[in-house]
């Protein structure tokens, strides 16, 4: 609409303004005019001088400034105001027409149409209104892009399913595919949702630097009327078989504010979780904490869905699917407990059912006397706590109970902080009459690993004054799955409210500034402090949990038979520890899902027994593919970083791929670790599913072209040709003829005319 | 004269009857005197490890029984001191330097604060339909008995018989320990299940004759129930008393080298089993 205004007024099109070279081609009868023009401004100076007794000062002055100004339009003119522009020869110059046959021009929002129906509008047939205006001034070369882009010859061949959008690429594409030629411009039609990881900016650098203009058409609607979509979902790529999943889900909509929905995880057409979550207003993001159980082992394919709504445009963005590896093994605790007590057998015995935990207990029940429980072979711990790394760092998790730090020697206390730190191990210290400051801690590396701050002056002593304490959860714990002690959060924190008290013999220590609490003890005198805290360590992760008695939540007489509490808030812990920890290999490829066809890169990082990076080991990884065909792919040290090894595959059809890395050393075998990729189309076409004009605008902004919309994009076609590109002709277009002169002139002749009246002076 | 001899003679008897009688009530009470149950305080100062016998009623009598104070409190008083030498176990001990221990009856919540608990001439125990329930909840969250000091088959019939109303043979059955259990080796390696006798009984035989009920507790026996994992849950030591190698460590240095070291490594070893299975 402006630019009709504009050019009805001014003749042209504002891009000949913009372009165009501003000059005068004044002849000798335009000087003679422009004298005689002047004699006439002197004289209306003079006029309105002479009849000083008939008006005000404020009048004659007005008077003659309207005058002079319409003298001085007329003058311009006189000079004959002329633009210089260059103006693509017709037929001599190629436009590329790039359009988008994403699965999002399906989308039925340009006036209740899908998107490609625009498309198929424009450029559909020779006579279609887009392509017909390009085809007269330009030879039009046509490109389809998706995932991939290439030449079209016919808009009929457009299907809009592609899987993804990639700007930069189609861009790229069909700049060298024009190489060469005389190239006016390329026209870009699309959404504008760039579902690639890559970004924009080589591709307008490129561009920039052939000072190749794009002109961008953004179809569809920047905002849908209605419309529910998963957001985001966070959840682990790998998981212990049987873990208790709380799994963040960010619903978003539009026009549904104020309705409930339901959030359903499905693994493989089987509902695992479910969350009612009410939607908040417009715009506004809802977050719902679904609780799931990965009880399948492999790699499982989970779906987050929220069931369609009534009138909703979009329903494709209501289901996201997450790849995560759910690893049937068992993760080795060991347990170094100082004296016998019924902490470490009622532990013992709360995840004894957990078939992914084994916990190995070192009993210590006299001077050099030690009870070994659930080892692998009558030689592990035979000689006690570890005296090596390689012993040590093959557990995932350590748990100190009542354990003094005299009991270690220095280079023991040294190997548990690295254990955490290096390694990446877990954590937990236990609460008892010879842990934490009363075990002697203070100053040694692992309380300098622990969240819970002893000073270093401490020594070793007798156990504080019994605390019997009420245990809550803190904000953080009310939320962290390790302290889910029932159904759900409120469930969970009333039930904690329910549990009898326990008892603390170490005295209250403050966290440290990076750690959480998760739980507090509170004294019957209404003093509290925190009994479970952990926080980052390195590699790692530290917990210290300062009770003594948990067993009372198995034992007390409140507490019925079937009553799980205990067994589940152990088993969670010792879960949490492990979770995480890294292997000896640990294997991923860069990305969780790519489409078929595409290459995937495979990274590992490898490690020794006693987690020193290893940059001359052999390491190859097997892929397996859906079909069970295997391929091997060897990786090679990248020289970025100490252990990191890297390799590439493409990958074939769609499905699951299984990603084994083997690892060897001088014929001696390292380890070995398992990821999972996945190759298929993408929903991400669905996501976000309004017109971006951002990027579109930007394409067109830094590359000297313009954005339009389906209603402004008629003009097009001469914008194109006053790009200035290709070849062109320059050509002179005369401005003394634009109406918007007329109108001037006749605008300062009527306002002097009708000023003289109204101050009486006509 | 020959009334005379008559009335002697009876006298005699009776003074015979009569210190036949008070020997075997001696016997009976194994001189123990009378020790008022110890229950423990509605809130208690620790939570370390302490030693709960069982309260229960005798709804029979079995010769030098004492029903449920049968070696108290002297047999757990010794054995926890014991275990505080010989172990890391901290074993909290009272002003008078005795060591923390309990009575607990079978309905009192009290018992779930103890998960080891023992009980000593189980032949004459009788169980009430919620003495019975209370103890399965018990021993089935986790708790941990040990029966002792009953000996000969009536008294394991009887003993059995009401165990059943608490664990049903056919989920539970009772089994014979065999020696290469790890409840044999938690510290001590016990090579074989000890005969222990009660010292009224060994001082009369001269310390030559071990079982109380001759040809019919001839044998000691280490059998038990365990719960789905194959815990021991009731420990069961049949036709020995080995709380009273405990309890009369120090009245004679034979009854004591002849018994006590065995009763011993086997009260730690189940006490040390207790605590971490």
């Amino acid at each position: 609409m402006l630019d009709a205004i504009f050019q009805a007024l001014f003749s042209y099109r504002p891009v000949v303004f913009q372009q165009g070279e501003f000059r005068f081609d004044a002849g000798t009868g335009a000087l003679v005019a422009a004298g005689l023009a002047g004699a006439v401004m002197v004289a209306a100076i003079v006029t309105y001088r002479s009849v000083r007794a008939k008006g005000r000062v404020r009048d004659r002055l007005v008077l003659t400034v309207l005058r002079m100004a319409a003298l001085a339009v007329v003058l311009l003119c006189l000079f004959r105001p002329t633009l210089i522009v260059r103006a693509a020869v017709p037929q001599q110059n190629v436009v590329a027409v790039l359009l988008d046959d994403s699965r999002s021009m399906q989308i039925p929002d340009w006036g209740g149409r899908p998107r490609g129906e625009f498309i198929k509008q424009q450029f559909g047939a020779p006579d279609s209104a887009l392509l017909k205006a390009l085809s007269d001034r330009f030879l039009v070369r046509v490109f389809r892009f998706s995932s991939t882009a290439g030449r079209l010859e016919s808009v009929g061949g457009l299907t809009f399913n592609g899987s993804q959008t990639r700007l930069g690429a189609a861009l790229d594409g069909a700049r060298e595919e024009l190489a060469g030629l005389p190239v006016s411009g390329i026209v870009l039609v699309s959404d504008g949702a760039d579902t690639s990881e890559a970004s924009l900016s080589d591709a307008l650098l490129a561009l920039k630097a052939e000072k190749l203009p794009v002109y961008t058409v953004g179809v569809g609607s920047a905002r849908l009327p209605r419309d529910v979509q998963i957001d985001r979902v966070s959840m682990p790529r790998s998981v212990l078989k049987d873990a208790s999943l709380l799994l963040d889900v960010v619903v978003t909509h539009t026009g549904y504010a104020g309705r409930t929905v339901t959030v359903d995880v499905e693994d493989e057409g089987r509902i695992i979780g479910s969350e009612q979550v009410r939607l908040p207003a417009d715009g506004s993001p809802a977050t719902v904490r679904v609780r799931a159980a990965a009880s399948e082992p492999g790699p499982r394919l989970f779906k987050f869905r929220v069931a369609p709504q009534p009138d909703e445009v979009v329903t494709q963005n209501n289901v996201r699917e997450a790849l995560i590896q759910v690893r049937d093994v068992r993760e080795k605790v060991m347990y170094f407990e100082g004296e016998p007590r019924f902490e470490m057998k009622f532990i013992r015995r709360a995840v004894a059912d957990d078939q992914n935990l084994q916990l190995v207990v070192l009993q210590r029940t006299a001077d050099n006397k030690f009870l070994r429980l659930g080892v692998d072979g009558p030689d592990e711990l035979f000689g006690g706590f570890p005296k090596t790394r390689e012993e040590l760092f093959s557990c995932r998790g350590l748990i100190l109970g009542s354990i003094e730090a005299g009991a270690f020697t220095g280079d023991q206390l040294q190997m548990i902080a690295e254990f955490v730190d290096r390694r990446g191990g877990g954590l937990l210290m236990l609460g008892g009459a010879r842990s934490f400051g009363e075990g002697g801690y203070g100053g040694t590396p692992v309380a300098d690993a622990l969240p819970l701050a002893i000073d270093p002056g401490t020594r070793a002593s007798e156990p504080a004054d019994l605390a019997r304490l009420q245990i809550t959860p803190t904000r953080a714990g009310q939320t962290h799955a390790a302290t889910q002690i029932a159904a759900s959060e409120a469930a969970s924190a009333n039930r904690w409210r329910e549990l009898p008290q326990v008892t603390s013999v170490n005295a209250p220590l403050a966290p440290k500034p990076a750690a959480t609490v998760l739980l507090t003890g509170t004294e019957e005198r209404g003093r509290s402090q925190p009994v479970l805290a952990w926080h980052q360590y390195g590699r790692g992760k530290v917990v210290a949990f300062a009770l003594q008695d948990t067993w009372q939540w198995q034992m007390h007489a409140s507490i019925a038979l079937e009553d799980q509490t205990h067994e589940n808030f152990w088993r969670q812990m010792l879960r949490w520890l492990v979770d995480g920890v890294p292997g000896v290999v640990e294997a991923r490829t860069t990305t969780e899902r790519v489409e078929p066809g595409e290459p995937v890169t495979i990274e590992a990082t490898i490690v020794d027994k006693s987690y020193v990076e290893l940059n001359d080991a052999s390491v190859a990884a097997r892929v397996t593919r859906p079909n069970g065909t295997t391929l091997d792919v060897p990786l090679e040290w990248t020289g970025e970083r100490d252990g990191l090894y890297r390799g590439t595959f493409v990958s074939a059809e769609a499905g699951t791929y299984e990603v084994a890395v083997d690892s060897s050393r001088s014929s001696a075998i390292l380890g070995s670790g398992v990821t999972y990729m996945r190759a298929g189309p993408s929903d991400a076409e669905y996501f976000d599913p309004t017109m971006h004009e951002g990027p579109l605008r930007r394409i067109a902004e830094e590359t000297g072209g313009r954005f339009y919309t389906p209603d402004t994009a008629a003009g097009m076609a001469e914008d194109v040709r006053y790009a200035g590109r290709g070849v062109t002709t320059v050509e002179e277009r005369e401005l003394w003829n634009m109406p918007i002169i007329l109108i001037a002139l006749m605008g300062l002749v009527c306002a002097e005319w009708g000023y003289r009246r109204a101050v009486g002076l006509s | 004269m020959a009334r005379r001899a008559k009335v002697r003679t009876v006298l005699m008897t009776g003074v015979v009857a009569a210190a036949a009688a008070a020997y075997a009530q001696v016997d009976f009470f194994r001189g123990d005197g009378y020790f008022a149950p110890r229950f423990p305080p509605a809130v208690r100062a620790d939570r370390a490890f302490s030693f709960c016998r069982l309260l229960y009623t005798s709804v029979r009598r079995e010769p030098a029984g004492g029903g449920w104070r049968t070696d108290y409190p002297y047999g757990e008083i010794n054995l926890m001191i014991r275990l505080s030498e010989l172990t890391k176990t901290p074993v909290p001990f009272e002003g008078d330097r005795q060591p923390t221990h309990y009575v607990v009856r079978l309905t009192s919540e009290a018992l779930f604060e103890c998960p080891f608990t023992m009980a000593s001439d189980v032949g004459t125990i009788g169980l009430s339909p919620a003495e019975a329930e209370q103890l399965r909840v018990y021993l089935l969250k986790g708790g941990f008995l040990w029966v002792d000091d009953f000996w000969g088959t009536r008294a394991w019939e009887h003993w059995t018989r009401e165990l059943a109303k608490v664990l049903p043979p056919v989920d539970y059955p009772i089994e014979d320990v065999p020696l290469s259990d790890p409840i044999f080796s938690s510290q001590f390696v016990v090579t074989d299940i000890p005969q222990i006798t009660n010292i009224g009984f060994w001082r009369r035989t001269g310390g030559r004759e071990t079982s109380e009920r001759g040809a019919d507790s001839r044998e000691a026996h280490f059998r038990a129930i365990r719960d789905d994992h194959g815990r021991i849950m009731v420990a069961m030591t049949h036709n020995t008393d080995v709380a009273d190698s405990w309890e009369r460590e120090g009245e004679d240095p034979g009854f004591f080298y002849q018994f006590s070291p065995d009763g011993y490594a086997l009260g730690i070893n189940v006490l040390l089993y207790a605590m971490t299975h």
